[in-house]
């Protein structure tokens, strides 16, 4: 009995193992690449450009079905592809009044970007709390990180001990605030490689928004009126010197808003059918437009707005996901369920088992089948005897029928 | 009888015992020594940062580490008892032949606990010495599922090395790899957060996993 039971533990792990092993090994010979659009919106013919890879060979249109040259097409995105226009020398002089250059555009281009995996990822939160009104042109890295929960604390990273000091300085002045802690959730971008510091945005117990920063080694705390009904699910900060929005802030609901530098008010981008669990967003500003792309495995969109950002145009381009491919059905067929180790929305790595549905039966099917005519016929089993294994090909098809097959029943006491 | 099995056990693989607790406090020793050289010849706060931000594990040298040990002392315990099939003796005993089989193990998996409580303490003495406790705390749940795989390791070495016959033998390895691997997956630290449990649960199959094999040596199977 012990001896039996032991089998199915390892007709178990092999079934396993080879829901693992099998689709892995499926893709490794079958997969084929999946190159999504680029989209673009012209500020010379006002309209979206965009691109399609067929057979490893882009091709550049518009949304009236005009195909372009690589050169002509660039040459309708002078924000994007400024540089290589200047060496043709054909970067315009000037469109919609905005005189072009170089350094005109990059002094009003901005982007960010948002990655799903953002919202899956493990981060120990110990931050360095930079000076962010040095003598000094670069940020430097000050001598201690912070951590923030029923207090903030300095810690020495020369001694591993906290600055009791600098953590009553800044406690005192986050409390004078009216933070309550424990603090929920702390953003910034503790990164040295930017052009300033604009510190950290901390929200409290009660859902305040609190602006923190050091200013002369003094703690520089504002309560900011973002409303607290918001149910903020991450911000991203992104000091840039134009000084518009410290970042980009995310709701519950997938809701997308600038936190912008006119007393933290908050202008929401449109951004209908985003989610941020799948899609990774970007955020692009130039001298005219602002632009907000979205996609996920099937579909990307861009929308258009001006720069107070009221929507001037939307595209959206769809392609068949993979799980509609005719090899993922076959695969589905063929393998009942698979573990999923890892995925690209998340750093986690996961096991979650994934049934493929009702297709899955034929594979079933046939496995079963297989399985009682190679006992029956080859191993001239006693297949009441082993009645349990055919429940396992029944419920994971071919891996089942290669493990019961493989590991095969002994001659029982 | 007990007590008998115990010192059997001891014989086959005190050396292996001592080698491996040497190994495992070597390599404690050299990530100490290795941290010392960072922090006096970096600015602290750059290691803290590279280390937190970075995501890079100051300890990834001991990954696979737990496992090797496992193998070593897997082979070391049932070899010895497959030269000339001496472990059939086992079966004249008047002690069940799964009770002794299952101590037999037992008294391995106490070595590989006995390893994962050594690199654990280490890490924790380490890690606290150089970095603040979230640091330490992360590099203790990040190694976890290095650990679960040196107990799966071992108890899969022994099926393999116990089955009589070499188609099994390799069978098993086959089997038992892709589940394995799965534990050896990370990037960074506490990536398993969520799917431990998971992991851990799956793995309890390894416990009797030796049974088979053990009846299969008794019933002389070649298949």
């Amino acid at each position: 009995m012990n001896a039996k039971l032991s089998r199915y533990a390892i007709v178990i792990l092999a079934t396993i193992s080879l829901s693992i092993f099998l689709p892995n090994l499926y893709w490794m010979v079958f997969d084929k690449p999946n190159r999504p659009p680029q989209i673009y919106y012209s500020p010379i013919i006002k309209d979206f450009l965009f691109t399609k890879t067929i057979n490893g060979n882009t091709e550049y249109w518009d949304k009236q079905g005009n195909t372009y040259s690589r050169k002509d097409y660039e040459a309708l995105l002078p924000f994007n592809y400024y540089y290589n226009l200047d060496k043709w020398g054909v970067l315009p002089d000037s469109i919609d009044d905005f005189p072009v250059s170089i350094s005109s555009i990059r002094k009003n281009s901005q982007f960010t970007r948002i990655r799903s995996v953002y919202f899956h990822t493990p981060m120990i939160q110990l931050n360095p709390l930079f000076e962010s009104q040095s003598d000094f042109v670069h940020l430097e890295m000050p001598a201690e990180l912070f951590r923030i929960d029923n207090k903030i604390e300095f810690l020495d990273a020369r001694t591993n001990s906290t600055v009791d000091s600098l953590s009553d300085i800044f406690n005192s002045a986050l409390t004078d605030q009216g933070f309550q802690f424990p603090a929920k959730y702390i953003a910034g971008n503790p990164t040295t490689r930017k052009a300033f510091d604009e510190g950290y945005f901390v929200i409290d117990q009660a859902n305040h928004v609190f602006h923190l920063k050091k200013v002369k080694g003094q703690p520089f705390c504002v309560k900011t009126d973002i409303p607290t009904d918001l149910n903020i699910r991450h911000i991203t900060i992104k000091e840039n010197p134009r000084r518009e929005f410290y970042g980009l802030l995310i709701t519950q609901s997938n809701e997308v808003y600038l936190i912008t530098y006119n007393n933290y008010q908050l202008i929401r981008l449109p951004a209908d059918g985003y989610d941020a669990d799948t899609m990774d967003l970007l955020f692009f500003v130039d001298p005219i437009y602002r632009t907000i792309k979205y996609s996920n495995d099937h579909k990307k969109t861009c929308v258009v707005t001006d720069i107070n950002y009221n929507t001037i145009d939307i595209f959206t381009a769809h392609w068949t996901p993979k799980s509609k491919w005719t090899r993922s059905k076959i695969a589905a067929a063929l393998f009942p369920f698979q573990v999923e180790r890892q995925n690209k929305n998340t750093d986690y790595i996961l096991f979650n088992l994934h049934y493929n549905g009702w297709i899955a039966l034929i594979g079933i099917l046939i496995a079963l089948g297989a399985t009682i005519i190679i006992k029956k016929t080859v191993y001239k089993e006693n297949l009441k005897e082993n009645w349990f294994d055919l429940l396992i090909v029944a419920l994971s098809g071919i891996y089942g029928a290669l493990a019961v097959l493989l590991i095969q029943p002994e001659p029982w006491d | 009888m007990i007590k008998a099995i115990f010192f059997k056990e001891w014989l086959k693989i005190r050396w292996v015992v001592f080698g491996a607790v040497l190994l495992a406090l070597g390599f404690l020793t050299y990530i100490g020594l290795n941290l010392r050289q960072y922090f006096k010849m970096n600015d602290p706060i750059n290691v803290w940062i590279y280390f937190i931000q970075r995501k890079v594990l100051y300890y990834s040298i001991l990954k696979f580490i737990p496992a090797f040990i496992a193998v070593i002392l897997a082979i070391a315990q049932f070899t010895p008892e497959m030269v000339k099939k001496r472990y059939r003796l086992t079966f004249h005993l008047p002690y069940s032949e799964t009770k002794s089989i299952l101590l037999m193990s037992g008294i391995g998996l106490l070595i590989v606990l006995l390893v994962a409580v050594i690199l654990l303490v280490g890490l924790a003495i380490i890690g606290s010495n150089y970095f603040p406790a979230e640091v330490t705390y992360s590099s203790l749940i990040t190694v976890l599922p290095w650990l679960l795989a040196s107990i799966t390791v071992y108890l899969a070495t022994s099926a393999i090395v116990l089955d009589p016959s070499w188609k099994y033998r390799i069978l098993y390895a086959l089997f038992f790899i892709p589940f394995i691997q799965s534990l050896f997956l990370e990037h960074g630290y506490l990536e398993y957060q969520y799917s431990l449990t998971a992991y851990f649960l799956v793995s309890l199959l390894f416990g009797v996993v030796i049974l088979f094999p053990g009846y299969r040596l008794r019933k002389g199977s070649v298949k």
